[in-house]
Protein backbone atom coordinates (compact mmCIF):
# COMPACT_ATOMS: atom_id res chain seq x y z
CA UNK A 1 0.00 0.00 0.00
CA UNK A 2 2.56 2.52 1.01
CA UNK A 3 4.39 2.84 -2.21
CA UNK A 4 8.20 3.83 -1.46
CA UNK A 5 7.65 7.49 -1.16
CA UNK A 6 9.34 9.53 -4.20
CA UNK A 7 12.34 11.70 -2.45
CA UNK A 8 12.91 14.25 -5.97
CA UNK A 9 14.95 17.09 -4.67
CA UNK A 10 12.86 20.18 -4.38
CA UNK A 11 14.04 22.59 -6.79
CA UNK A 12 13.09 25.97 -6.56
CA UNK A 13 12.82 26.96 -10.48
CA UNK A 14 9.48 29.15 -9.34
CA UNK A 15 11.91 31.36 -8.24
CA UNK A 16 14.13 31.43 -10.72
CA UNK A 17 11.41 32.51 -13.54
CA UNK A 18 10.21 35.23 -11.05
CA UNK A 19 13.75 37.00 -10.66
CA UNK A 20 14.12 36.74 -14.42
CA UNK A 21 10.80 38.62 -14.70
CA UNK A 22 11.87 41.01 -12.38
CA UNK A 23 14.97 41.97 -13.78
CA UNK A 24 13.46 43.07 -17.01
CA UNK A 25 11.24 45.28 -15.08
CA UNK A 26 14.00 47.31 -13.94
CA UNK A 27 15.58 47.51 -16.96
CA UNK A 28 14.08 50.51 -18.98
CA UNK A 29 17.05 51.08 -21.74
CA UNK A 30 13.08 50.10 -24.25
CA UNK A 31 9.77 51.66 -24.04
CA UNK A 32 7.96 49.09 -22.59
CA UNK A 33 5.33 49.61 -24.17
CA UNK A 34 5.93 49.34 -27.76
CA UNK A 35 9.36 47.81 -27.33
CA UNK A 36 11.47 50.32 -29.36
CA UNK A 37 14.53 51.72 -27.88
CA UNK A 38 14.02 54.98 -25.87
CA UNK A 39 16.42 56.83 -27.82
CA UNK A 40 14.08 56.30 -31.31
CA UNK A 41 10.74 56.77 -32.09
CA UNK A 42 8.03 55.16 -31.16
CA UNK A 43 6.27 52.16 -33.37
CA UNK A 44 3.25 55.05 -33.81
CA UNK A 45 5.88 57.29 -35.18
CA UNK A 46 7.51 54.66 -37.56
CA UNK A 47 4.41 53.69 -38.78
CA UNK A 48 3.56 57.41 -39.66
CA UNK A 49 6.62 58.26 -40.42
CA UNK A 50 7.14 61.20 -38.08
CA UNK A 51 10.24 62.86 -37.16
CA UNK A 52 12.20 61.75 -34.26
CA UNK A 53 11.40 65.32 -32.90
CA UNK A 54 7.84 64.70 -32.93
CA UNK A 55 8.24 61.95 -30.08
CA UNK A 56 8.91 62.96 -26.44
CA UNK A 57 9.54 61.29 -23.79
CA UNK A 58 7.84 61.05 -20.64
CA UNK A 59 9.50 60.48 -17.45
CA UNK A 60 7.59 59.14 -14.48
CA UNK A 61 8.14 59.78 -10.75
CA UNK A 62 8.71 56.41 -10.48
CA UNK A 63 11.91 55.87 -12.49
CA UNK A 64 10.30 55.03 -15.59
CA UNK A 65 10.59 56.29 -18.99
CA UNK A 66 8.03 55.84 -21.98
CA UNK A 67 7.08 57.13 -25.36
CA UNK A 68 4.97 60.26 -24.75
CA UNK A 69 2.55 58.78 -27.88
CA UNK A 70 2.64 55.46 -25.93
CA UNK A 71 2.14 56.37 -22.54
CA UNK A 72 -0.93 58.43 -23.63
CA UNK A 73 -2.61 55.52 -25.36
CA UNK A 74 -1.89 53.75 -22.21
CA UNK A 75 -3.23 55.77 -19.56
CA UNK A 76 -7.03 55.84 -21.16
CA UNK A 77 -7.40 52.70 -20.17
CA UNK A 78 -5.17 52.33 -16.64
CA UNK A 79 -3.91 55.42 -14.61
CA UNK A 80 -0.09 53.34 -13.30
CA UNK A 81 2.72 52.86 -14.61
CA UNK A 82 3.24 49.96 -17.05
CA UNK A 83 6.45 48.84 -15.73
CA UNK A 84 5.65 49.42 -11.70
CA UNK A 85 2.05 49.31 -11.52
CA UNK A 86 2.45 53.14 -9.25
CA UNK A 87 -0.01 55.52 -9.69
CA UNK A 88 1.64 57.33 -12.82
CA UNK A 89 3.10 60.59 -12.50
CA UNK A 90 4.51 62.50 -14.74
CA UNK A 91 7.75 63.77 -13.87
CA UNK A 92 9.20 65.69 -16.94
CA UNK A 93 8.63 65.40 -20.49
CA UNK A 94 12.03 65.62 -22.85
CA UNK A 95 13.36 65.35 -25.93
CA UNK A 96 15.46 62.18 -27.15
CA UNK A 97 18.84 63.40 -26.71
CA UNK A 98 18.06 63.44 -22.85
CA UNK A 99 18.19 59.61 -22.71
CA UNK A 100 21.82 58.93 -22.65
CA UNK A 101 22.35 61.19 -19.70
CA UNK A 102 19.51 59.44 -17.60
CA UNK A 103 20.33 55.86 -18.67
CA UNK A 104 23.86 56.49 -16.28
CA UNK A 105 21.41 57.78 -13.25
CA UNK A 106 20.63 54.00 -13.71
CA UNK A 107 22.19 52.67 -10.67
CA UNK A 108 21.10 55.17 -8.09
CA UNK B 1 -3.62 52.81 -43.82
CA UNK B 2 -1.28 53.10 -40.66
CA UNK B 3 1.17 49.94 -40.77
CA UNK B 4 0.07 48.32 -37.18
CA UNK B 5 1.56 49.11 -34.36
CA UNK B 6 0.66 45.49 -33.04
CA UNK B 7 2.39 44.23 -35.74
CA UNK B 8 5.47 46.34 -35.45
CA UNK B 9 5.60 45.33 -31.68
CA UNK B 10 4.85 41.72 -32.19
CA UNK B 11 7.74 40.97 -35.08
CA UNK B 12 9.75 42.84 -32.05
CA UNK B 13 8.25 39.98 -29.76
CA UNK B 14 9.41 37.42 -32.05
CA UNK B 15 12.82 38.15 -32.70
CA UNK B 16 13.67 38.35 -29.21
CA UNK B 17 11.85 34.96 -28.74
CA UNK B 18 14.40 33.40 -31.71
CA UNK B 19 17.22 35.24 -30.15
CA UNK B 20 16.57 33.14 -26.72
CA UNK B 21 15.72 30.19 -28.62
CA UNK B 22 18.93 30.22 -30.15
CA UNK B 23 20.92 31.12 -26.80
CA UNK B 24 19.13 28.00 -25.48
CA UNK B 25 17.39 30.89 -22.72
CA UNK B 26 14.13 30.00 -23.71
CA UNK B 27 13.12 27.01 -20.96
CA UNK B 28 11.25 26.05 -19.71
CA UNK B 29 8.97 27.30 -23.24
CA UNK B 30 9.84 24.57 -25.88
CA UNK B 31 8.24 26.48 -28.77
CA UNK B 32 6.50 29.98 -28.83
CA UNK B 33 5.92 31.12 -32.63
CA UNK B 34 3.06 32.84 -34.68
CA UNK B 35 0.43 30.17 -36.60
CA UNK B 36 0.55 32.74 -39.87
CA UNK B 37 1.73 35.59 -41.18
CA UNK B 38 -0.74 37.79 -40.01
CA UNK B 39 0.60 37.55 -36.31
CA UNK B 40 -3.37 36.78 -34.91
CA UNK B 41 -2.57 33.50 -33.46
CA UNK B 42 0.52 31.86 -31.79
CA UNK B 43 1.14 28.82 -30.29
CA UNK B 44 3.14 27.69 -27.48
CA UNK B 45 3.98 24.58 -25.92
CA UNK B 46 5.93 24.25 -22.56
CA UNK B 47 7.49 21.66 -20.25
CA UNK B 48 5.33 20.98 -16.96
CA UNK B 49 7.58 22.04 -13.56
CA UNK B 50 9.86 19.90 -12.75
CA UNK B 51 8.63 20.51 -8.82
CA UNK B 52 5.01 19.65 -10.07
CA UNK B 53 3.10 16.71 -10.78
CA UNK B 54 3.07 18.28 -14.01
CA UNK B 55 7.17 17.36 -14.58
CA UNK B 56 7.71 15.00 -17.97
CA UNK B 57 4.97 16.10 -20.04
CA UNK B 58 4.72 18.72 -22.14
CA UNK B 59 1.39 21.17 -22.58
CA UNK B 60 0.16 22.84 -25.37
CA UNK B 61 -1.66 26.65 -25.66
CA UNK B 62 -3.10 29.04 -27.96
CA UNK B 63 -2.86 32.37 -28.11
CA UNK B 64 -5.28 34.76 -29.72
CA UNK B 65 -3.93 38.18 -29.67
CA UNK B 66 -6.71 41.13 -30.10
CA UNK B 67 -6.69 44.20 -32.35
CA UNK B 68 -5.89 46.40 -29.13
CA UNK B 69 -2.84 44.65 -28.03
CA UNK B 70 -0.80 45.43 -26.29
CA UNK B 71 -2.95 47.89 -24.37
CA UNK B 72 -5.36 44.51 -24.10
CA UNK B 73 -4.00 41.17 -23.09
CA UNK B 74 -3.64 38.23 -25.30
CA UNK B 75 -6.04 35.39 -25.01
CA UNK B 76 -4.63 32.17 -23.57
CA UNK B 77 -6.13 28.87 -23.17
CA UNK B 78 -4.47 25.90 -22.82
CA UNK B 79 -4.87 22.96 -26.17
CA UNK B 80 -3.88 20.29 -23.96
CA UNK B 81 -6.40 19.19 -21.44
CA UNK B 82 -5.03 19.54 -17.86
CA UNK B 83 -6.31 18.86 -14.48
CA UNK B 84 -5.43 22.45 -12.54
CA UNK B 85 -7.40 24.03 -10.71
CA UNK B 86 -7.11 27.77 -12.14
CA UNK B 87 -8.06 25.94 -16.17
CA UNK B 88 -11.29 25.07 -17.02
CA UNK B 89 -11.23 21.71 -17.69
CA UNK B 90 -13.53 22.03 -20.78
CA UNK B 91 -12.81 25.16 -22.05
CA UNK B 92 -9.40 25.10 -21.12
CA UNK B 93 -9.50 29.05 -20.14
CA UNK B 94 -6.92 30.03 -17.45
CA UNK B 95 -7.49 32.09 -14.55
CA UNK B 96 -4.64 34.55 -13.89
CA UNK B 97 -4.82 37.83 -12.89
CA UNK B 98 -2.33 39.63 -15.76
CA UNK B 99 -4.37 38.29 -18.51
CA UNK B 100 -7.27 40.61 -16.58
CA UNK B 101 -7.18 43.29 -14.26
CA UNK B 102 -3.65 43.30 -13.53
CA UNK B 103 -2.16 43.50 -17.77
CA UNK B 104 0.13 46.21 -18.59
CA UNK B 105 1.72 46.77 -22.03
CA UNK B 106 5.42 45.76 -20.18
CA UNK B 107 4.59 42.22 -20.74
CA UNK B 108 5.33 40.12 -23.67
CA UNK B 109 3.94 37.13 -24.54
CA UNK B 110 6.91 35.34 -23.69
CA UNK B 111 6.45 36.41 -19.95
CA UNK B 112 3.04 35.47 -20.54
CA UNK B 113 3.53 32.09 -21.06
CA UNK B 114 6.07 31.83 -18.41
CA UNK B 115 3.96 33.14 -15.79
CA UNK B 116 1.11 30.23 -17.11
CA UNK B 117 4.62 27.84 -16.27
CA UNK B 118 4.98 29.42 -12.61
CA UNK B 119 0.67 28.67 -12.39
CA UNK B 120 1.33 25.40 -13.23
CA UNK B 121 3.76 24.93 -10.13
CA UNK B 122 1.70 26.92 -8.07
CA UNK B 123 -1.92 26.86 -8.45
CA UNK B 124 -4.15 29.24 -6.50
CA UNK B 125 -7.13 27.05 -5.33
CA UNK B 126 -8.81 30.12 -3.78
CA UNK B 127 -9.60 31.01 -7.21
CA UNK B 128 -10.93 27.97 -8.86
CA UNK B 129 -12.05 27.61 -12.83
CA UNK B 130 -11.60 23.37 -11.67
CA UNK B 131 -13.38 23.09 -8.52
CA UNK B 132 -13.00 19.21 -8.19
CA UNK B 133 -8.89 20.55 -8.41
CA UNK B 134 -9.26 23.38 -5.94
CA UNK B 135 -11.36 21.58 -3.63
CA UNK B 136 -8.43 18.08 -3.80
CA UNK B 137 -5.57 21.60 -2.55
CA UNK B 138 -7.56 23.27 -0.63
CA UNK B 139 -8.76 20.07 1.40
CA UNK B 140 -4.70 19.24 2.14
CA UNK B 141 -4.95 16.19 -0.21
CA UNK B 142 -2.26 16.88 -2.57
CA UNK B 143 -1.76 13.40 -3.24
CA UNK B 144 -5.16 13.15 -4.56
CA UNK B 145 -4.54 15.92 -6.26
CA UNK B 146 -1.64 14.79 -8.04
CA UNK B 147 -2.75 10.92 -9.01
CA UNK B 148 -5.75 12.85 -10.80
CA UNK B 149 -3.37 15.16 -12.56
CA UNK B 150 -0.77 12.60 -13.85
CA UNK B 151 -3.91 10.28 -14.71
CA UNK B 152 -4.95 13.23 -16.76
CA UNK B 153 -1.62 13.91 -18.11
CA UNK B 154 -0.75 10.46 -18.83
CA UNK B 155 -4.21 10.56 -21.28
CA UNK B 156 -4.39 14.02 -23.17
CA UNK B 157 -0.42 15.31 -22.79
CA UNK B 158 2.47 14.51 -25.04
CA UNK B 159 5.37 12.89 -23.14
CA UNK B 160 8.84 15.36 -23.07
CA UNK B 161 11.09 13.64 -25.24
CA UNK B 162 14.74 13.69 -23.64
CA UNK B 163 17.02 16.19 -24.79
CA UNK B 164 19.48 14.86 -27.61
ZN1 LIG C 1 7.00 53.48 -26.95
ZN1 LIG D 1 5.94 58.78 -31.10
ZN1 LIG E 1 7.18 52.93 -12.99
Amino acid sequence: MSEAAETKPRVKLLKYNAVAMWRYTFHNEKCGICRTHITQRCLDCVSAGNDVSECKLAWGRCGHCFHVHCIQKWLKTTHTCPMCSQVWEAERITGHNAADEDDSDDEM
Amino acid sequence: MATNVRTRRLMKELSTIRKDAALGTLDPILTLEPVSDSLDTWTATIKGPDDSAYSGFVFKLSINIPSQYPMTPPEVRFVTKIFHCNVHFSSHEICLDILKSTWTPAWSLQHVVRAIHLLMGAPEPDSPLNCDAGNLLRAGDKRAHDSMVRLICSRYAERLQPEK
